[in-house]
């Protein structure tokens, strides 16, 4: 499935969801849109929802690594919520988990991010 | 189960260095093992290794210039499958550091230099031969495992 994504606001968090295939050619289509929303500023934090990416490769890990550092250098947090059994396997080859919190539900990736709004 | 007899098959197809083939390339691999009946591990594991494979070809190999070819060939030898990318490129000079973890000649692309790591971790065996000037093969291996051996 082509890749997709849907981007939404609450309590001043982006949360943006990957949808399909998430690979080198749909890279730039994953980072586009979130570095315009993003440098608006209106946003510290950002909660990624993975539930319903159903592919994902080093390319795919280069632009969660991209935004983290990109949040991270202006003091945002960035959280994972919801994989399935094959993201959750390649991220954690890449030892992204080490810089970037997982949770399983939006829920609770907004009481993490409660401490930091 | 009744044994049957050792499949072997094999197939080899060139599709143009575009970033919009890396999912024509893991589609048909994944395509070619069903006859294995392999767990979804064992599918998305060879998926995501020829995807870094392809994508390797495509941004080094060529520069992301859209032009050049790339051959994908994969063979079945019982329950293994060998895979072979191949591109006619400038070739990896230095290939004990590209196989390095977070390694990345690319670094202004947010390449995490993973892609080598990556399939060493998801395959059996990699093999990578390159020439400078002239290309570079990657090599995959994975044998699927037996069917009723498996914990259902």
């Amino acid at each position: 499935m082509a890749f997709q994504l849907q981007l939404d606001v609450k309590d001043q968090i982006l949360i943006v969801t990957f949808c399909g295939e998430l690979d080198h050619h749909a890279a730039a289509e994953a980072r586009q849109p979130m570095e315009a929303f993003l440098s608006e500023g209106r946003f510290r934090h950002v909660i990624l929802v993975l539930n319903r990416l159903d592919f994902i490769d080093s390319s795919g890990i280069g632009v969660i690594l991209g935004r983290y550092k990109w949040l991270a250098a202006r003091g945002g947090k960035l959280v994972i919520c919801g994989m399935n059994a094959h993201v959750r396997k390649i991220l954690d080859v890449s030892g992204i988990f080490k810089l970037i919190p997982a949770v399983n539900s939006v829920p609770d990736a907004m009481s993490l991010l409660e401490v930091f709004v | 189960m009744t044994a049957i007899a050792t499949v072997q098959n094999h197939i080899k197809f060139t599709f143009p260095a575009m970033s919009e083939n890396e999912s024509l390339a893991r589609t048909v691999v994944a395509a070619f093992v069903m006859s294995l009946d392999p767990m979804l591990d064992e599918l998305n594991d060879l998926k995501t290794a020829v995807s870094e494979a392809v994508t390797n070809a495509i941004i080094h190999g060529y520069d992301e210039r859209n032009s050049g070819m790339i051959d994908l060939e994969a063979e079945l030898d019982g329950r293994t499958v060998f895979i072979r990318i191949t591109d006619y490129g400038r070739g990896i000079h230095d290939l004990w550091q590209a196989r390095q973890p977070m390694y990345t000649s690319k670094p202004d692309l947010e390449r995490p230099g993973m892609g080598f790591t990556m399939m060493e971790h998801l395959m059996d065996e990699v093999t990578v031969q390159s020439v400078a000037g002239r290309g570079t093969t990657i090599g995959l291996r994975k044998t699927i495992s037996p069917v009723d051996m498996r914990w259902h």
